[in-house]
């Protein structure tokens, strides 16, 4: 065995526990799945091994020896590397440079740039990773940097890689490029951890595969065709639940957003952040929008919502142009689920209460002239907890106890139950677990049924194939497609947001 | 249980912070038992003391609870100094000059002075609505300002040429703010304002979006708050909380007129209450009454321990350090504790 | 019958403290200005030396929110107060009039409660200020004397523009004008009593604008003065407390205002039994209060000659052949 983990438990203060008892073992060459719900304990364990905390309880063994590792410097040493979902790059500077930063080749104290270059170019044919070393970082897809952050690790001659979701961002074409890239790695003697909770590229490329569920190793089993995708979502979620939607289409009614020839330049770069956007979402249907991620999507949310005033173009919500109104005018027609719940969708540190009153508060019978009327708000509140089933000790916790998919639960609650004509959905399922994102898709699509226009941006292409009824695919600022997901094949919307043909 | 918590924290925190200055009396070769016994002698011991310590507390409350509204609100008012000044200003300068009956006269000049506070904030409001300044740096400037203008208005236009040192004239007599049982009626107004301060903030629509733009700006923004004019009347509030401070001090603090430093040290203390009260109202009522205390005690225990002054400001900063250290010591400690013990569960 | 009961109380109790045995001295500044304070402070040590009793002394540091306490406190504990109470004369009144037993003695300003409590000690600041400006005025027109422009300009330096200063700048003006009326006198006023910084730039702007000599009136902001003096190779008069030696060479005479020496009379006075309460306590250059500090290193500037013609007029002053006006506002 390459690596073991033994019997590691982890407590966050005050009394989170986060890992209860879990073994874990690497042997060398292996591409190891870890898969797992959100709060299953993947990152906290592959954190734990990579060096970024400690365990309560437990030890680890490296080659058999017994190791205490206390820091990323210790884990490098040990010859384990982590790639974070959050790639931690500088964007101005060349890649081969990202690569070897912080441990530059010199001679006399002085760098060698040519022959950093050389190398770097050189890793990268041995490991069979395609990427332009001298290449500006930040010109580079998410798919490009993300090669670089494994390059900077093979540069650190790390045995153990630890790639954490790196799929999530990418493109059916990306994803198929890096899992080729795995195998090489692999074919070179390097050991992968796959952390993940897409079970069919976890089925498709590893050798073993560990099953977390709430803190506890459920089981670590050997993919050789003996194992169901189904099975392995019954692991995860300990109960079987059905991953399908219904997708009965129905006519779409009357037109409730129409955005003519919308467009965003920014003014320090004067860069078309949005060029001549065209889309229209009618009452009764669910309008996606595929692309890779910074393409603009932000943008078109960001303008929509009355937080950027577009440079030119208009937006019409049921026949009156918002162009002109603020984000307090628009709140009337739109109800948002803003992506980053954290920081946009929710105030973590007010209760469940003011979160779920927000909006609802400027009118009657929260607000009664200068007051805001508490028992009205309390019972507002105890009624959304038990109709959207949040899990909490009452309408007066803090936002920020609850779980992930609780907190996002508070956020959708709130925005349905405005009910608005219109609902802006920003990756409304990111970093949820199963039983809540299928929950979430759940109402999307009684949201539909009840004749609401739906407009829903995501990076997950499944998820787009399965709600909506039409697929707006940007690029660039610009909408370059429409489709009907009936009709078309995920591979299709993957050229198109590539920009190649197929 | 939500509210018992925060409370044995502080009197934790209070113990623990007297504790450790304590140390500090030994090493300077005295007894902690004489320094508290003279603090308490002179701060809380008789009713004499106590309520010269109300007395010595209430623009605290009011520059504190200014300090805690704003940033309870995510508003970086830093221009309490400022805004104390003016409506010092203010109420002293019309206190001379306004012929009215007293009992008329009196309210009035206490609101013109909060509204004199309120019009030198506003105008950090203005920078920020008009030229999109940040009040954080355009209060503290201001602070400067009004220092300087106060000052020469004090020592030119308005002087008093009989005062010895530059100040204005004394307001009419009738216009003293009395006290009643020797606690002054300032410091009953500064306790309605925590009042109406907590019902602002937790009764008010305003009060809400105002609460919400303190967790989260973006948040209260995206949720149709009116984040501008939010952050004007907060401004503008605060300000007036400030102003009043300075007016109330004029009519029922011991000088009765404008003199030169007369702002002292409350526009910062208040930063300070705020900070320890974590921008909570009640809190910051007890803080400046603490404040108060310590202010009030401090002398009394330079008087009968003979410690020099500087040490008795050394030990104000090591209570005020070792309380807002150890409040959020006690609380990691207790959560380490937790999590200590649900491991325990775990591996047995 | 109030009154009665009033005058009975302030009898007994001064029967009672015959021996006082605490002394308390309360500022409103801070001590370390080689001044004024300080010079009180010498003075209130002496009593603690020579009487054998208590002493405290609370610095207020300029912040008017403390006046109030202190009174308070040093009323509570001390049974006689010594009080420089420059901008909380207010407050002085108040906190007497709660403990009216205690023995009160104002310095440096005149402040009158109605019932007669307080007593004061009032220098005559426009003799000292007189000689000072005799001096400066006389080495000005000394144009061999190292520095010196034949411009006939002297500065003087106030910390605030208030009524002592003024009576101070009043006096050195009237002593000018006695020596030469032709005299330019230029005064900068800079609002701090704890700044040297700003004296200094007060003073180097009087220099540069022509003054030979510069007399300081701002306590501790008053010592950048006498730095400014020695940058510039030119002259300075310290003030209250004998600042020669601060610079020597620099500094030609100090304005002294005996706050010690005052405090040790009134003091022996309170034991004697000879004080009296609520009463103004004048004191000048007859008294020995108010006077010039010529010593070795006034003789290392001026020529003896010079010297007795000051000594001189300092006689005629005490004697009163020389009337200096009083500055009245």
């Amino acid at each position: 065995m390459l690596v073991e983990m033994i019997d590691i438990c982890k407590v966050y203060p005050p009394n989170v526990v986060a890992l209860k008892h879990v073994d874990f073992s690497l042997e060398r060459g292996e591409i190891h799945a870890l898969v797992g719900e959100n709060g299953a304990g993947k990152s906290t364990l592959m954190k734990i091994l990579s060096g970024l905390i400690r365990p309560s309880f437990g030890e680890i063994r490296v080659n058999g020896q017994r190791v205490q590792i206390n820091s990323p410097v210790v884990a490098a040493r040990l010859g384990i590397g982590m790639v974070h979902q959050e790639l931690a790059l500088v964007g101005s500077l060349r890649v081969y440079e990202n690569v070897v930063l912080g441990s530059e080749p010199s001679r006399f104290g002085l760098l060698q740039p040519q022959k950093s270059s050389q190398m770097v170019k050189q890793l990268a044919e041995r490991f069979g990773l395609n990427v332009d070393v001298d290449a500006i970082t930040q010109e580079l897809s998410v798919a490009g940097r993300q090669k670089v952050e494994i390059l900077k690790q093979l540069y650190r001659n790390v045995d153990i890689l630890i790639l954490d979701e790196p799929t999530a961002a990418l493109t059916p074409q990306e994803s198929e490029e890096l899992f080729d890239e795995m195998f090489k790695l692999r074919e070179r003697g390097k050991t992968i951890v796959f952390v993940s909770h897409k079970l069919d590229e976890v089925l498709k490329i590893s050798d073993r595969i560990t099953v977390l569920r709430k803190g506890e190793k459920i089981a670590t089993v050997k993919n050789d065709g003996s194992i169901s995708a189904a099975q392995l979502a019954e692991m995860m979620v300990g109960k079987r639940i059905e991953l399908v939607s219904i997708k009965a289409r129905r006519p779409a009614g009357d037109p409730v957003l129409v955005v003519k020839d919308l467009s965003l330049v920014d003014r320090t770069s004067g860069k078309k952040l949005l060029d001549g956007v065209n889309l229209t979402v009618h009452a009764g249907e669910v309008v996606g929008i595929a692309g890779v991620e910074g393409n603009g999507q932000n943008e078109l949310i960001e303008v929509l919502i009355g937080l950027r005033k577009p440079t030119s173009g208009s937006i019409k919500i049921m026949g009156e142009d918002v162009t002109n109104l603020d984000p307090r005018q628009r709140r009337a027609f739109i109800a948002y689920v803003p992506q980053d719940r954290k920081n946009v969708g929710l105030a973590l540190k007010a209760t469940i209460m003011e979160n779920l009153i927000m909006t609802h508060h400027m009118n009657p019978p929260l607000r009664r002239k200068w007051l805001l009327d508490k028992s009205v708000a309390k019972d507002f509140a105890s009624r959304l907890i038990k109709d959207f089933e949040i899990v909490c000790r009452g309408p007066f916790e803090k936002v920020q106890n609850l779980s992930g998919g609780n907190q996002q639960k508070v956020v959708v609650a709130r925005e349905i139950s405005l009910n608005r004509q219109l609902i802006l959905l920003d990756q409304p399922t990111r970093g949820l677990d199963v039983a809540s994102t299928q929950y979430l898709r759940d109402q999307v699509l009684m949201l539909r049924d009840s004749s609401k226009a739906v407009l829903l941006v995501s990076a997950d292409l499944d998820e787009l194939m399965d709600l909506s009824d039409r697929i707006y695919v940007m690029r660039s600022g610009r909408i370059v497609a429409e489709l009907d997901p009936r009709t078309v094949d995920k591979t299709v919307v993957g050229y198109h947001m590539l920009g190649v043909s197929a | 249980m939500n509210h018992v918590r925060p409370i044995l924290q502080t009197i934790l925190a209070i113990v623990f912070a007297f504790l450790v200055a304590a140390i500090f009396i030994l090493l300077h070769r005295s007894s902690p038992f004489e320094v508290y016994g003279a603090l308490y002698q002179y701060g809380l011991g008789s009713w004499f003391s106590f309520s010269n310590t109300l007395n010595a507390a209430f623009p605290l409350i009011l520059t504190g609870l200014s300090a805690s509204i704003a940033f309870m609100s995510g508003v970086v008012n830093l221009g309490q100094h400022g805004q104390f000044l003016w409506g010092a200003l203010v109420c002293a300068v019309l206190g001379v000059y306004l012929r009215l009956p007293s009992w008329l006269a009196v309210p009035l000049l206490a609101i013109l002075g909060g509204l004199a506070g309120a019009a030198w904030a506003g105008l950090a409001a203005f920078f920020k609505r008009r030229y999109r300044m940040d009040e954080f740096i355009s209060t503290l400037m201001l602070n400067f300002l009004a220092e300087y203008m106060t000052l020469y208005l004090a020592t030119y236009p308005f002087l008093d040429p009989k005062a010895y040192v530059p100040a204005t004239r004394l307001i009419r007599p009738e216009y003293f703010m009395t006290g009643v049982f020797g606690v002054n009626v300032a410091f009953f107004v500064a306790f309605f304002m925590v009042f109406l301060c907590w019902w602002f903030a937790w009764r008010t629509w305003q009060g809400y979006e105002a609460r919400m733009m303190g967790y989260n700006k973006l948040f209260a923004t995206v949720g149709g708050c009116d984040v501008e004019s939010d952050t004007t009347l907060i401004l503008l509030f605060s300000g007036f909380l400030s102003g009043l401070a300075g007016a109330l001090l004029i009519l029922n603090g011991t000088q009765h007129r404008f003199t030169k430093g007369i702002g002292a040290n409350f526009g910062w203390d208040g930063v300070m209450i705020a900070i320890m009260a974590n921008n909570g109202v009640f809190q910051t009522f007890f803080y400046a009454l603490f404040m108060g205390f310590l202010k009030n005690g401090a002398v009394g225990m330079e008087f009968e321990t003979s410690v020099p002054s500087e040490f008795v400001m050394f030990l104000q900063s090591i209570i005020v350090l070792t309380l807002v250290g150890t409040r959020s010591g006690i609380a990691s400690l207790t959560d380490w504790l937790r999590a200590k013990r649900e491991l325990g569960k775990l591996v047995k | 019958m109030k009154k009665f009961l009033f005058l009975v109380v302030l009898l007994l109790s001064t029967l009672l403290l015959a021996k006082p045995s605490r002394v308390a001295y309360v500022i409103n500044g801070s001590l370390g200005d080689q001044s004024f304070y300080d010079s009180g402070y010498a003075g209130i040590k002496k009593l603690e030396e020579d009487f054998k009793v208590q002493t405290r002394v609370i610095e207020c540091n300029f912040d008017p929110s403390l006046y109030y306490p202190s009174l308070v406190t040093a009323a509570q504990w001390a049974d006689v107060i010594f009080v420089i109470s420059y901008g909380f004369e207010e407050e002085l009144k108040q906190v007497a009039m709660k403990f009216p037993n205690k023995i009160w003695v104002n310095i440096d300003t005149v402040v009158q409660d109605e019932k007669g409590i307080i007593s004061s000690v009032d220098y005559r600041e426009e003799e000292g200020a007189f000689l000072a400006g005799v001096v400066a005025a006389m080495v000005t027109t000394m144009t061999d004397l190292a520095g010196i422009n034949p411009q006939k300009i002297i500065g003087a330096v106030g910390g605030d523009d208030d009524i002592v200063i003024r009576s101070f700048v009043y006096g050195y003006e009237q002593g000018a004008k006695y020596i030469d009326p032709e005299v330019q006198v230029k005064v900068i006023y800079v609002g701090t009593w704890d700044d040297p910084a700003k004296g200094k730039q007060a003073a180097l702007q009087l220099y540069a604008e022509g003054a030979d000599v510069v007399f300081q009136i701002a306590a501790l902001t008053g010592f950048g003065v006498l730095q400014a003096a020695k940058e510039v190779g030119k002259y300075a008069i310290g003030v209250d407390s004998n600042q020669n030696p601060l610079v020597p060479g620099r500094v030609i005479t100090s304005d002294l205002k005996e706050v010690g020496k005052s405090i040790y009379t009134v003091f022996k006075m309170i034991l004697d039994g000879t004080f009296e309460r609520g009463k103004v306590y004048s004191f000048g250059v007859k008294e020995g209060m108010v006077g010039l500090a010529i010593d070795e290193y006034t003789r290392k500037i001026l020529p003896e000659s010079v010297i007795e013609k000051i000594i001189d007029i300092q006689n005629k002053v005490a004697s009163g052949e020389i009337k200096v006006e009083p500055y009245r506002p």
